[in-house]
Formats: C-alpha cells, sequence, structure tokens
C-alpha cells in the first residue's frame, strides 16, 4: 500500500470565561432555561447596537499571550454572513483579516519527542444559538441563549500528522488557556470545540493534497476517531485511484465514520466586510505588558522548574502540571513543607488516585495544601507510618479533620516512648515460647514471626526499627 | 453579478416571499448596496502602524457587569411559531 502522510490542521473554539456576552449584558454561563438569556442585541432584532465586552478583547490577548502570540496592535471587527436558524442576524460577527492574535507557537509531547506546533492567528467571535428537533411538529425548535457567548478561534498552521497528534495539541491549548484562567475548556459542556482539516500527501509531493474539514467535534475521543477514519477513507480512496473532493464532513459519534455535509460547491460565500456597528480596537504595548504580568508561570516553566530544580522524574512533573490546580496545591504544600520529591509522589500516587477514580473533584479539594503537606511531612517523619498515613488522607476527604487529628483518633500515632512496645514484646516472647526457643535454637527465620506478632499488636503505632531493636534485645537476654 | 436568478436563491435562504414584479426593482436597489460594500472592502488594512491609534482604546470598551436579560414572553412576542419558550423554525436536515 502506498505511504501517504496525514496532514493536519486544527481550528479550536473555545468559550471564554467572561460574565456578560461579547456584545450584551446577558449573562454568558453555561445552562439556563431555554431563550432566558436573551436581549433584542443577541436576538439580532433591528436598531441594536453591539457593544464590544472589554473583558473578552483581555482574555483573547492573555489567551495568545499563553499560546506564544503576537498581538496586533490594530484589530478589526468583521461581518460574516450567512442564513442559518442558529443565527437570529443571519450574519456572524467576528475577525477577518487583522484577528487579535497571530504567530503563535505550541509545543507538544509525542512519546520522548518534543513537536512544535504553529499557531496561525486567533480570533475573537459570536457564538450562535442551538437548535434542537422537534419530531412531533416535524420543525426545529430554537434557543439563543448561547447566542453571542464570547469565542475565540485558535486556528492551527498544519503541521500535524496523526491522531494522537491532533489529541496532544488538543490537550496542551486546553491546559494553556486553564492556566491563563481565560477557558473552562470543558468539552462536554461545550466551552472547546474543534474542527479538523485534514488531508493526505505522499513523501515525495511538494504540494498539499485536497483538504477535507471535519467540523463540530466536541471530545477528544471523537477527534482521535475522526482523524483516524479520515485517513483511512482517504487512503483506501487514493489507492484506488479516486479523487478526493474538497468538503465539509460530520463525524457520527455512534458509527465512527465521517460524511458529507457540503462539497466546495455549495459552500458558502460569507461575503465578508467590516462590521459597521462596532469601532476596531486599539492595544497598546502598555496594555500587553499588563496583561502578560497577569499570567501565571506556565505548563512548560513549571515543567521544567519541576525536573531540573526539583529533581522530578520527568513522568510525575507530567502528571502535577498538566492540571493548573494540582500545580498550584503542590506548589503551596512545598511551600510549607519543601520535600519535593516525598510531597510530589504523595499526590501522584495517592491523591490523584481518588480524582482518577472519579471520588474527587481536583478543582475542589476538601483540604488546604497546607494540610496536605502537615500529613506528608508526618509519614516522612514516621509520626505515622506509610499506610496509616493514606489511611488519614482517605479520611481527610471528608472534609472534616486536620492529619493530626485523625492520627490522635485512629490511634495511628507512633509510640515514641518504648514502654508499650517492650510490654508488647514482653508479652509475646512469653505466649510463644516453643517458637523463642526454636528461634535461640538457631532458627532465625523465626524472628520474623516475633517480629509480626509485636507489629500486628502494635497496630502501625511503633516505628518497626525500635520494635526490632527492643525485640533483639530481649531475646539476645533470653540466651 | 446579482440578477434575478440569484434574488429567488437569496430569498429562499433567507425564507422571504418576493413578488415576480418587485424582483427587478430589488436587484437594482440591492446591486447598489453590494457595490458600496464592495468600495468600502477596496480599502486595505496593509498599512497598520499607521493605524495603531484609531481604534478604540481598551479602558473605553464595555465593563463585564452582567444585568437582567428580557423576559422570554417580550423576546418571543414577535415570533410568529413558538412552543415551549422556544422559537420554531422550519426543520434543519444537517
Amino acid at each position: 500500500m502506498a505511504n501517504y502522510i496525514p496532514v493536519i490542521g486544527l481550528e479550536i473554539h473555545a468559550q471564554l470565561l467572561t460574565n456578560t456576552k461579547i456584545f450584551c449584558s446577558c449573562a454568558a454561563d453555561f445552562g439556563g432555561e431555554q431563550n432566558t438569556r436573551c436581549c433584542p442585541v443577541c436576538t439580532g432584532l433591528p436598531g441594536t447596537l453591539p457593544v464590544l465586552n472589554r473583558q473578552v478583547v483581555n482574555y483573547a490577548i492573555k489567551g495568545g499571550l499563553a499560546l506564544g502570540c503576537d498581538i496586533n496592535r490594530y484589530s478589526k471587527i468583521d461581518r460574516k454572513n450567512y442564513f442559518y436558524p442558529d443565527l437570529p442576524k443571519a450574519y456572524q460577527i467576528s475577525q477577518f483579516d487583522l484577528p487579535l492574535c497571530i504567530d503563535g507557537k505550541v509545543k507538544i509531547d509525542i512519546g520522548e519527542e518534543e513537536k512544535t506546533i504553529r499557531i496561525h492567528r486567533i480570533h475573537i467571535e459570536e457564538d450562535a444559538g442551538k437548535l434542537v428537533h422537534d419530531n412531533i411538529d416535524n420543525a426545529s425548535l430554537a434557543d439563543y441563549n448561547r447566542c453571542g457567548v464570547p469565542l475565540i478561534e485558535i486556528v492551527s498552521e498544519p503541521d500535524m500528522s496523526s491522531a494522537e497528534e491532533a489529541k496532544a495539541y488538543v490537550e496542551k491549548v486546553a491546559g494553556l488557556l486553564q492556566y491563563a484562567g481565560v477557558s473552562l475548556c470543558r468539552m462536554e459542556e461545550g466551552s472547546l470545540r474543534a474542527d479538523v482539516n485534514i488531508s493526505l500527501k505522499t513523501p515525495e509531493a511538494t504540494r498539499l493534497g485536497t483538504k477535507v474539514e471535519i467540523k463540530n467535534l466536541n471530545s477528544l475521543k471523537s477527534i482521535v476517531r475522526a482523524v483516524e477514519y479520515e485517513i483511512e477513507r482517504q487512503t483506501k480512496m487514493l489507492v484506488n485511484g479516486e479523487e478526493i473532493i474538497q468538503e465539509t464532513r460530520r463525524f457520527n459519534d455512534n458509527r465512527g465514520v465521517t460524511t458529507s455535509m457540503r462539497s466546495k460547491e455549495d459552500a458558502h460565500d460569507y461575503r465578508y466586510f467590516k462590521e459597521p456597528d462596532v469601532i476596531p480596537v486599539s492595544i497598546t504595548d502598555e496594555d500587553i505588558e499588563s496583561i502578560r504580568e497577569e499570567l501565571p508561570m506556565l505548563i512548560d516553566e513549571r515543567f521544567a522548574l519541576y525536573v531540573k530544580e526539583y529533581s522530578l522524574n520527568r513522568a510525575d512533573a507530567k502528571i502535577l502540571v498538566a492540571s493548573k490546580e494540582i500545580s498550584d496545591f503542590y506548589n503551596e504544600a512545598i511551600s510549607v513543607y519543601p520535600n519535593y520529591k516525598a510531597v510530589a509522589n504523595f499526590i501522584v500516587v495517592e491523591l490523584l488516585r481518588y480524582v482518577n477514580e472519579g471520588e474527587l473533584d481536583s478543582r475542589n479539594i476538601p483540604f488546604t495544601a497546607r494540610a496536605f503537606a502537615e500529613l506528608v511531612k508526618m509519614a516522612e517523619e514516621e509520626v505515622v507510618n506509610k499506610n496509616n498515613a493514606k489511611a488519614i488522607l482517605k479520611i481527610m476527604l471528608e472534609g472534616r479533620m486536620s492529619a493530626m487529628e485523625i492520627a490522635k483518633a485512629e490511634g495511628f500515632l507512633m509510640n515514641d516512648s518504648t514502654d508499650e512496645i517492650e510490654e508488647v514484646v514482653n508479652q509475646v516472647t512469653s505466649e510463644f515460647t516453643s517458637e523463642v526457643e526454636g528461634y535461640l535454637a538457631g532458627k532465625e527465620k523465626l524472628f520474623a514471626f516475633l517480629m509480626g506478632q509485636c507489629s500486628k499488636r502494635l497496630a502501625g503505632r511503633a516505628n518497626p526499627k525500635k520494635i526490632k531493636e527492643i525485640l533483639e534485645l530481649k531475646l539476645a537476654a533470653l540466651k | 453579478m446579482l440578477d434575478t436568478d440569484l434574488m429567488t436563491y437569496l430569498a429562499k435562504l433567507s425564507k422571504l416571499e418576493i413578488d415576480e414584479a418587485d424582483k427587478e426593482r430589488l436587484v437594482s436597489e440591492m446591486s447598489a448596496i453590494v457595490d458600496l460594500m464592495d468600495t468600502m472592502n477596496e480599502v486595505t488594512f496593509d498599512e497598520c502602524e499607521n493605524l495603531k491609534g484609531e481604534g478604540v482604546n481598551l479602558l473605553n470598551l464595555r465593563e463585564d457587569i452582567s444585568r437582567e436579560s428580557f423576559d422570554r414572553e417580550k423576546i418571543l412576542k414577535n415570533a410568529s411559531h413558538k412552543k415551549d419558550g422556544f422559537f420554531v423554525v422550519p426543520k434543519i436536515m444537517e
């Protein structure tokens, strides 16, 4: 079979985390009963005037800076015309030739390799409404709550060549926007969606093949499946000598296939023109610098810090930086207890286990990083043993008691005084006389048995080293 | 170029009924509008540097403070077809 290289570019639509819509003061958050977050501006009634939301521009610039973009100092707003009932104005206010952000770059990890995906541009635009089908009346029902919800569209260069890379890119962009605090990027709520452009070429080809666009993918899984399906479909066509048609396709999640929506002949002529109702914006160097200062340390920088300065292994560092909440939590915990590896390990192995199992929301941890650091410290300093530290964490998730309170209440505290250990050692050696005699006669394996009996009775309250020490002394005295 | 066929097509897309008798007149009116738009589009923004300070400053944009939306009844008042708080539109196949 001929060898084709996939050439993939993505358009990501992310909802900005503003209070209000892009051109009016209606609430922009997710949910709400149908058509209850609407006004004459967002439903496109004649005579209304859109007024651009400052925070939309701020957030778009902030997101652009997080994705390594340059910011245009002069950016204009345009009208994109099309007729569709999800858009009551019959045009979408968007940006055409002078978008806010241009020329960015995002690093992704593919196995051990690092790859840079270039960002072509980022522009602001308004979302459209939602249509639901009404089978009873054989009609469609329109809900305009989402009309005017602010989006940024992030257009990549066609720099990806596999489904895996496309997935890694979407995850990285989403992660950076979350770090910047400009979008929740929750695909399941529709605050992040992607269109994929994909074509195939032979290794020796200098020109790109005919591209196909797959619209509106709303989960990482469907991005991966759609790309894989489309690579296979186009490969088969090329092998059979068929011609790829430039068209827009949709991915059917149930059947796992893409189907044609419209070909280039029916493609829209959007007749973009400058939006006369909205004045272009001027952005000064000072604006950009003050927005840049608001950005926290981002993913790549934190990763480098963790690996180089804190000597964490790459796998753990990558897990920690994957979510800003967890990375912030880690940073705060080590500011209290700077045992970098122990804190990282306890987060990655223990805390995130609850997150991965769906028992804990990483955005909503019921105790502070300081309280968590205290627990790690107790385990490291053998105030409690490691197993009991895990048990304490489980109880801490109920959100009521500190690690120390739990350790006291549950009797997990290691006993500093040797009295209890000595008492238990005396009990055990007088109860298991035959084992003691056996040991003294040279069966050294029996030491482990006696040790086990002592540990069991002390139920993790004593340091095993100490138990061993006292038991050895006792047995030596019995010789 | 705009002609009566394209006018018929646009009318269909935008769900408007247009009398045959009006078409010629509408074509000429709309041609004038499209010409005006084309003239506007001829203005290029390549000289971006010169325009730097011409737009509105960030400080003068709207503050992100939400206000109450309209009552749904009011929003739906002008709709010819409505149901359960939705606008009813012709069935969309896509």
